[in-house]
């Protein structure tokens, strides 16, 4: 079953993008918190980050 | 200068007083929690770095609030003094109803509101209003990115640390920093929408020309009020809210700390006034949905996607209304 961050960081990602022609001046910084929401949504779609399961196993992060 | 004036800007400073009082919270509330400092401590430790952060800031935040919303030939002494009353009367009913709502955002609908109840929508000036409202669903967004990649990043760097007790203290050490420097961006973006209130009114009685700076004294004045509203308001909201965002390990406080940090020296430096209390609610949002969804508060998150909707609207309905009597009493 995907992770449903999935899907919370790409709606993010539109949120970023639906904004952004509010304001040009800023286009590049919108565009990469747009492509950090899209990278994390592809990671938790497509893969596990096995080092923050591991971490989270430790229980102290 | 003319007694009103006195009076506005009097009120514009307790304002900043308010703000620093119910805002202290956002920036120790993590320290707190995990004992880096008592409550006491932690509330003199932002106070401190809300003061000096006229150090580091300039003013382009009090520039956008006093010229860019606002025509400044609208901008009244009675329509100024609306404003902050629909600010003021809007914070308080929603502080009233629970809703975190933000002071920033209410500032600015209430003077919008109050020069529109007046003269119209043509004294409002789009593009500021642009930027702003934008800003208003980005700061939040951007703190959450920030916040997530950083909890990422501490999480492949430290995972296969195994001394935790070790870690945790390097990182209750780090908090000191990272609420230092939030504390910055709290009085660094904060104390100057007090400032560009003031500048207005001195423009508007016209002790300064229009394209006027800030003056040292109202830089001054405007961080001492955030910083003692802060001190003596801050702790006892700290006490309750400290120990409620037990949820957050040190690592994630230093991860939402800088987060949040960092999105408000970038809004600074722009001039951009957004919203210290949904900033950090959007960093806390990303480190906690680094480790599950189910982590975030979504009930919290929601109230303030309502908050966002409501505050300017609201706070102009309330400022309008205050617009028309002030006008009306002459």
């Amino acid at each position: 079953m995907t992770d449903r961050r999935a899907y919370f960081f790409l709606g993010a990602a539109v949120a970023v993008l639906l904004v952004r022609p509010l304001v040009p001046q800023f286009r590049w910084v919108t565009l990469a918190v747009a492509f950090v929401y899209l990278v994390f949504a592809l990671a938790f779609a497509t893969a596990n980050l096995s080092a923050r399961r591991q971490a989270i196993r430790n229980g102290h992060l | 200068m003319e007694i009103g004036a006195i009076f506005v800007i009097l009120l514009a400073l307790a304002f900043d007083f308010t703000n620093g009082f119910h805002d202290a919270a956002n920036s120790i509330a993590t320290v707190v929690s995990t004992r880096v400092l008592s409550p006491r401590y932690a509330v003199i430790w932002a106070a401190f770095f809300n003061f000096v952060a006229f150090l580091i800031f300039s003013t382009h935040v009090a520039n956008t609030i006093a010229k860019d919303v606002v025509m400044q030939d609208a901008l009244t002494v009675g329509v100024i003094f609306a404003g902050l009353v629909g600010a003021i009367a809007w914070n308080l009913l929603t502080f009233w109803l629970g809703l975190p709502t933000s002071s920033s955002h209410a500032l600015v609908g209430g003077i919008a509101g109050a020069a529109v109840a007046r003269d119209g929508f043509d004294v409002l000036i789009s593009e500021g209003l642009r930027t702003i409202g934008a800003f208003i669903v980005l700061s939040p967004l951007i703190g959450l990115a920030l916040g997530l990649t950083l909890t990422v990043i501490i999480q492949w760097v430290f995972h296969r640390n195994t001394d935790i007790d070790r870690l945790n203290k390097g990182f209750r050490r780090g908090q000191l920093v990272s609420a230092a420097a939030f504390s910055l961006g709290h009085g660094g973006n904060d104390a100057q929408k007090t400032m560009g209130i003031i500048l207005a009114v001195l423009i508007a009685v016209g002790s300064l020309p229009p394209e006027a700076e800030v003056p040292l004294w109202v830089v001054l004045s405007a961080h001492t009020a955030i910083a003692l509203g802060t001190l003596f308001g801050g702790w006892r909201i700290v006490k309750t809210m400290g120990f409620k965002l037990t949820k957050l390990q040190p690592a994630g406080g230093v991860a939402a700390e800088t987060a949040a940090a960092a999105t408000l020296f970038f809004a600074s430096a722009q001039g951009i006034p957004v919203s210290t209390t949904h900033t950090i609610t959007g960093a806390i949002v990303g480190v906690g949905a680094a480790r599950r969804l189910s982590a975030v508060r979504w009930r919290v998150a929601g109230r303030v996607v309502w908050a966002w909707v409501f505050t300017i609207p609201g706070a102009a309905l309330v400022a309008g209304v205050v617009s028309l009597i002030v006008g009306a009493l002459g």
